[in-house]
């Protein structure tokens, strides 16, 4: 994909002294794109860790046990009553940070 | 996705800034795959959590109230082992990731199965109910 740009001479002037621009900005871009991939990665890490401390196991345990292990289910009902809230996002995180991997690798590799 | 659901959590914020008090934004972020939204508001003495998550696979929603720590009412569609076994029996353990819109009572002492809720109509039951 090809896309045209509206830039600052300034900023084009600046990106000159380091080699060809369109390459320049190309290189500024992936770099951008692999910070935030690294920032999403992040973040999702620190939730999904959050939850795995509260409750004291990985989401695969959390989710079979609170559906046939009754004293696992009263001590998370201890911890927080409306653990269904924690549950949804701990695996919507676990998703978007296979999402997140996903994408950084494939523009690592581009 | 992006756009549709940007709207949606708009109005799902406009819709509990009408209906509630000091509404709190914990979280909304949207991105080409997923969406999450949550937020915390004051019905009188209640406490008025809601969150909902969006992906390809559908919607996930926590509706609840809460007073002095304690649930009042909620709905959500989170799999509900009462629920799942009342519906599938021994075989409930084949059935573990299934989402059944669902009701709790005071306390979680009782749980039903509902039909989908959302926002609105959560926000309309419960300021008939609580007000």
């Amino acid at each position: 994909m090809s896309t045209v740009l509206e830039m600052k001479d300034e900023w084009v002037k600046t990106a000159s002294l380091f080699g060809d621009v369109e390459t320049v900005i190309a290189d500024a871009l992936r770099h951008y794109a692999i910070d935030k991939c690294i920032q999403k990665i992040e973040q999702a890490r620190a939730k999904i860790k959050a939850y795995e401390s509260k409750y004291g196991c990985d989401y695969d345990t959390f989710s079979l046990k609170v559906q046939t292990d009754e004293d696992f289910l009263r001590r998370v009902e201890e911890i927080n009553l409306i653990w269904e809230e924690d549950a949804m996002e701990w695996d919507y995180r676990l998703k978007e940070l296979a999402e997140w991997m996903q994408k950084l690798e494939d523009t690592l590799q581009q | 996705m992006d756009a549709e659901i940007g709207r949606h959590f708009a109005a799902v914020i406009d819709l509990a800034r009408q209906k509630l008090d000091q509404v709190e934004i914990v979280q909304e972020d949207i991105s080409p795959a997923r969406a999450i939204l949550e937020l915390h508001g004051l019905l009188g003495s209640y406490d008025i959590r809601i969150k909902e998550i969006f992906s390809a696979e559908g919607k996930l929603y926590s509706y609840y109230v809460l007073r002095e720590g304690q649930v009042v009412v909620g709905f959500d569609n989170y799999p509900d082992r009462r629920i799942l076994r009342e519906r599938f029996g021994r075989r409930f353990t084949a059935h573990l990731h299934e989402r059944i819109p669902h009701r709790h009572g005071q306390r979680k002492g009782l749980v039903e199965v509902t039909e989908e809720y959302d926002v609105n109509r959560f926000l309309e039951i419960i300021s008939k109910m609580l007000t």
